[in-house]
């Protein structure tokens, strides 16, 4: 046309054409889209008007047989997506087609474009309108059961549902629905990159599967055989640097594994774009093979040579490793046998026949020299040495160190070194940056000592997880983790806890946690505690009178207005303020704890500990009408001594049946009394150990030379030679080999275990055998007459 | 105009154009003879662009045709084969190329479709071959497009479908100026529809001419001379064959009558019977004078 | 007239004579309209451009005129140019048959009865 313009301007991209183009396909798929648009309807949407229905007619929903049937039929849709990319480009691998759409009057940019689009609208539009359904009658369901709620009968559907079915089913719904979005984009561009290579239809068919397995596979091969040959690199880590979004098979494990349960939404956005712009990577190398592509290539089983060759290296360097992982020579001759057979079987395909057989037998051979020969050098240098690599102190900016107390593993009271305790999904503060000097030095002395236990051949009994993350001066970051680390270790980093960045890290921590706190809500009691806080002590919680009770809800208030901020100040203050020997000192400092229930999924509060250094934070707490504190007293146990060799600090320590002792004392004892313990089973200490205690430690001490015991007993070992474990102070000491003898002398076999269930499993024989040896020691303690009590009483309880 | 400039074409390593030059003015109805895998189709899709040149190049209107789309919009390409327009009916197929043609026209496309009796909405692999094919070609002068490619563009049509695909061509001839290139291995059907036919022979563009200047210019000549004459006594470029048979010999010569009287004037010839000879005849001997046996062109005798 | 595109003669010459004979039989008046170029190309399943060219030497000739948007017509002084192109060929006819040996008398012979003959 004349009228066109004179310039030798390229057409342009938005062209009229292309979009004619575009919603020519789309006519010419109208089939599969309505397919795929019923496959999905009997998925998310049917489901949710089968439990409408089931609401408004209040019948029981059965409704497990349906939800498989539409997983089974969206995931089939789903899958669809490669053969959408496939029929929306049919001239790359058929000759028939190849006449037509290369003499259109469309530039090839502008005809991958109109191809592209129309191929990926095709596939997502049917899965957009279903879900948008299916959201929308979420929320409607949602909407109905939550005012059925309140008016159901006990029986009925909307109760059998469970009160918040609704509530919780949404956001995983559109968390899922927005993953599988831009997965099914991923996947998509992926199949047109490996169609833009292909020249007929096995081929694409082949190598789109094969290519969807393989990069998955090939990078948690490699980084598995990386990170098992270097201490340190936990393989999860390091394969979601790049999995969870290179392939459609990764971000779904990825997604499943991380992000379903325990992803915030910041993280779900930011996987989401990485997924996305690997997408448009995928999608950009398509269309750059694809200008290559000539009309005369269509019908060649492999185009592109190189791409074939690419795949054989992938796959059969992937197997190699995944055979020599095992680590056992027999496993030699079925790796040759597999992957001869899956490279030989391919090639023949891809050539057709039996020709160039040589040459593909020399490219095999190489692929495997050099698969087995990369393999057994990362091996024998454990990855060049990677994993001994301890920055030095000079070298680095910052490290960020995450450990128990800031770590990610849930946390029991008795194991904690920092205090601080994290949710079991994910801590709700920050791991704590340290800039300052001298704790950098701290820091990676401890990472050398991490690196030398490594040669002992002891396995600490317990053992914590820890990650380090270095950011040099360089600006290069260094992330290491490590599993298990033997707990005594951990001392090395005791003074760091107590420098101003770390008590600023903690108070922020504690503040993070609070803040969650909604004032103003009301506070829900049943059926478990949220949005509230309540007073514990060691164990239990604390009432008005001082007495422990197990069930004393009595300081649930609605939080007013400001109290979250108050009292976050109020401890951050007070951790800033605290002495060091208050932190690390005995439980005389600290023995309460501020629990914060937050939500109902939790059975069990998050928990902060304080001590009677807190004098903020007390203020804070009585001003806003929690009881006095003072009146319970921070558990005064001067009585007690240091004990531990490391003769630092002292954890409060669980009571194990003490109940049966305050009921035959007719007193009330307040928990927090020091217990020794011999027993000989270090697994099962709370509902077996065999206990001896006492209150006031002393009397045994110097009775029955525990010191010299402890001074040969190691903190937190266990090995299989180790009899007898000294149970002390939330601390597990093994008793070394050597004096198994001398305490099997002082060992006194009784069971006598219980918990604070208000069950007691005893026998009368066990408690006989204790007090024959520690009756005095009893009466002394708890008040004459209550040794023979016991006796009485357990007899009575048990046979009553 | 469409103009070939030392255009080479390879597939594997093997040419299948080899260094071409051809010229097809506007307003022509080219001829693209030759026997199968001579590089008739290869010449066609290069003019369409669906290929492009390794060597020279392929211009239409002065510009190259490649990944040019404004200037593909003046170029249709039916090639031989009706299976990719199996899903579409005759609607769908105007709908279709009505977005990519600007000046696709409705109304023609609709008063071809009645002239042949194709019904609109039906899926055309549901037709005939020749249904099929005519469909492709209404729909090609639909475009309105000022060039036209057709690839073995009568195979699979009978007689009367072919009168009336011969009369569409002619109107669009007519009415503006549409120039045809057409490659068949069938020489009588070149002969019918093209004015100017070239012949390519193993991917080498053998000869191009018009038609009727072929014809008039070259002539069977029978003649006997005085002297015992022979072969090397006629030297000349225009001899493309010469025979004897008794006393009389058969020369195959070209020019017109009066230029050859006047060439073979000076061998005072006893009798000299000039005569025209059919189309099939010049290309055999025009092969022959090339150095081409004529069983080399043709398919089992089918074209010639 | 009838057109063979498989003869020996080409195809233009064929619609020369063809339109010349007309002519001369005066099957053809003067000013009157031939068929178009269209209608020749579609009667005889030939090319236009041939049919087009045939014309074009014929209107060079003088035999026809044409009328832009009207068509072709026979013009008024074909005859000179008709009768001046058969003499030159049955000039050139009575040669050969000359060289062939046929005597004078029999070729006038044969001239007055396909005068009569018509």
């Amino acid at each position: 046309m004349s009228t066109q313009g004179n310039t030798a301007k390229a057409s342009p991209i938005f062209s009229p054409k292309v979009f004619h183009g575009i919603k020519q396909g789309l006519l010419r798929n109208k089939k599969m889209m309505i397919v795929s648009a019923v496959l999905y309807f009997v998925g998310l949407p049917l489901n949710m008007l089968i439990l409408i229905m089931s609401l408004l007619l209040d019948i029981q929903p059965d409704i497990g047989i349906y939800s498989v049937i539409g997983a089974l039929t969206s995931g089939a849709a789903l899958l669809c997506g490669s053969v959408a990319a496939v029929l929306s480009m049919p001239y790359l691998y058929k000759k028939t087609e190849t006449d037509m759409h290369f003499s259109l009057p469309v530039t090839t940019t502008q005809r991958f474009i109109s191809d592209f689009f129309s191929g990926l609208l095709t596939y997502t539009l049917p899965y957009i309108a279903s879900t948008a359904l299916g959201l929308l009658l979420t929320l409607a369901a949602s909407g109905l059961h939550r005012s059925m709620i309140s008016a159901a009968v006990p029986g009925s559907t909307a109760l059998e549902l469970g009160e918040t079915f609704f509530t919780d089913i949404f956001p995983p719904i559109l968390k899922t629905a927005a993953a599988a979005f831009f997965i099914m984009l991923l996947y998509y561009a992926i199949s047109t990159l490996v169609m833009t290579f292909c020249g007929a239809m096995l081929e694409n068919v082949f190598n789109i599967v094969l290519v969807n397995c393989i990069i998955p596979g090939f990078i948690a091969m490699v980084t598995h055989t990386v990170t098992e040959n270097i201490y340190g690199l936990s393989f999860d880590d390091t394969v979601y640097k790049l999995l969870p979004f290179t392939s459609p098979l990764g971000a779904v494990i990825y997604f499943f594994d991380e992000l379903f349960e325990t992803g915030s939404a910041g993280e779900m956005v930011i996987w989401l774009i990485k997924v996305l712009a690997a997408a448009c990577v995928y999608a950009v190398l398509a269309y750059l093979v694809y200008r290559k592509r000539r009309a005369e290539d269509t019908g060649k089983p492999v185009v592109y040579e190189f791409f074939y060759t690419i795949l054989m290296v992938l796959l059969i360097s992937c197997l190699c490793f995944l055979f020599m992982s095992f680590d056992d020579t027999e496993m030699l001759i079925p790796m040759v046998i597999v992957t001869v057979i899956f490279y030989f079987v391919l090639t023949v395909i891809k050539n057709r026949g039996f020709k160039k057989l040589w040459r593909a037998a020399a490219l095999y051979a190489a692929i495997v020299v050099v698969s087995i020969g990369s393999f057994t050098v990362i091996e024998a240098t454990e990855a060049f040495g990677a994993g001994k690599y301890v920055p030095s102190p000079d070298s680095v900016r910052s490290v960020e160190i995450d450990y128990i107390g800031f770590g990610r593993e849930g946390m029991d009271l008795t194991s904690g070194r920092n205090g601080i305790v994290t949710s079991e999904y994910g801590s709700y503060a920050a791991s704590p940056v340290l800039y300052d000097k001298a704790n950098i030095e701290a820091v990676t002395r401890f990472h050398k000592a991490i690196l030398d236990s490594r040669k002992e051949d002891i396995r600490a009994q317990t053992g914590y997880p820890v990650t380090l993350t270095y950011k040099t001066t360089l600006g290069r970051s260094i992330t290491r983790t490590y599993p298990d680390v033997p707990a005594d270790l951990f001392d090395i980093l005791l003074p760091v806890d107590v420098t101003e960045e770390m008590r600023t890290a903690r108070g922020n921590a504690y503040a993070a946690l609070i803040s969650r706190l909604k004032p103003g809500r009301k506070a829900v009691q049943q059926p478990v505690l949220e949005n509230c806080i309540t007073l514990m002590g060691e164990y239990g919680q604390f009432s008005p009178d001082g007495k422990s009770e197990r069930d004393a809800y009595t300081f649930i208030k609605d939080l007013p207005e400001g109290f979250e901020d108050s009292l976050a100040e109020a401890v951050k203050a007070d951790v800033m303020a605290e002495p060091e020997e208050a932190y690390y000192g005995t439980q005389r400092h600290r023995t309460a704890f501020i629990a914060i229930w937050l939500n109902h999924y939790r059975q069990n509060p998050y928990m902060i500990p304080i001590n009677e250094t807190y004098t903020n934070t007390v203020a804070c707490l009585e001003k806003y009408g929690f009881e006095d504190l003072s009146r319970f007293g921070f558990q005064d146990q001067s009585k007690t001594a240091a004990l531990s060799p490391n003769d630092l600090f002292l954890h409060t320590v669980w009571m194990y049946s003490v109940k049966m002792y305050e009921k035959a004392a007719g007193k009330d004892v307040i928990n927090g009394s020091n217990v020794v313990g011999y027993t000989d089973d270090s697994q099962n200490m709370s509902t077996d150990s065999d206990i001896l205690l006492g209150v006031d430690l002393k009397l045994f001490l110097s009775h029955y030379d525990i010191t010299d015991l402890l001074k040969n007993s190691r903190p937190d070992y266990a090995a299989d030679d180790v009899d007898y474990y000294i149970y002390l102070n939330g601390r597990s000491y093994g008793v070394l080999p050597e004096y198994s003898k001398v305490a099997g002398e002082k060992y006194v076999g009784c069971y006598v275990g219980g918990i604070f269930s208000g069950k007691y499993a005893r026998t009368p024989y066990e408690i006989k055998r204790f007090l024959d040896v520690y009756a005095e020691d009893v009466d002394l303690v708890y008040g004459s007459g209550v040794a023979d009590g016991l006796q009485k009483q357990q007899y009575e309880d048990i046979y009553s | 105009m469409i103009t070939l400039s030392g255009v080479t074409k390879l597939f594997d390593g093997v040419p299948a154009l080899d260094n071409a030059d051809l010229e097809i003015p506007t307003g022509v109805s080219y001829g693209l003879l030759g026997s199968n895998g001579a590089g008739k189709s290869t010449l066609l899709r290069l003019i369409s662009g669906t290929y492009r040149s390794d060597g020279g190049k392929v211009l239409i209107d002065g510009e190259e045709i490649f990944d040019n789309a404004r200037v593909r919009e003046k170029v249709f390409f039916i090639n031989d084969e009706t299976v990719q327009f199996g899903r579409f009916t005759l609607k769908e197929l105007k709908n279709f190329y009505k977005g990519y043609y600007p000046k696709f026209s409705d109304e023609v496309f609709d008063e071809l479709a009645k002239k042949v009796q194709l019904p609109m909405d039906k899926r055309t692999d549901k037709f005939s071959k020749g249904m099929k094919r005519q469909s492709i070609v209404i729909t090609g002068l639909a475009c309105r497009t000022d060039y036209l490619l057709l690839d073995e563009a009568f195979d699979g049509l009978d007689p009367t479908m072919r009168i009336i695909v011969k009369r569409m061509l002619v109107d669009a001839i007519l009415d503006r100026g549409l120039t045809t290139v057409i490659s068949s291995h069938n020489l009588k059907e070149i002969n019918e529809v093209c004015d100017t036919v070239a012949l390519l022979h193993k991917g080498r563009i053998v000869f191009n001419r018009d038609l009727d200047s072929v014809k008039g210019n070259i002539h069977k000549v029978q003649a006997a001379f005085p002297e015992n004459r022979s072969k090397e006594d006629f030297v000349s470029p225009n001899i493309l064959h010469f025979d004897k048979n008794g006393s009389v010999c058969h020369i195959i010569m070209r020019g017109d009558e009066n230029m050859i009287k006047e060439y073979l004037a000076p061998y005072s010839p006893m009798f000299l019977d000039i005569i025209p000879m059919t189309l099939e005849e010049i290309f055999i001997y025009e092969m022959e004078g090339l150095g081409y046996k004529a069983d080399e062109i043709t398919e089992g005798g089918e074209a010639l | 007239m009838s057109i063979d595109p498989q003869s020996r003669v080409p195809i233009y010459e064929q619609i020369y004579r063809g339109v010349t004979e007309l002519a001369a039989n005066k099957l053809l008046s003067p000013g009157e309209k031939l068929p178009s170029v269209r209608e020749l190309s579609k009667r005889y399943s030939i090319n236009p451009n041939t049919v087009a060219k045939a014309f074009g030497m014929l209107e060079r000739d003088g035999i026809i005129y044409s009328v832009p948007g009207k068509g072709s017509f026979l013009s008024g002084g074909h005859e000179d140019v008709i009768l001046s192109n058969a003499c030159r060929e049955f000039e050139e006819a009575a040669v050969k048959a000359h060289k062939s040996g046929l005597s004078q008398e029999k070729m006038i012979e044969i001239v007055k009865e396909t005068g009569v003959r018509k």
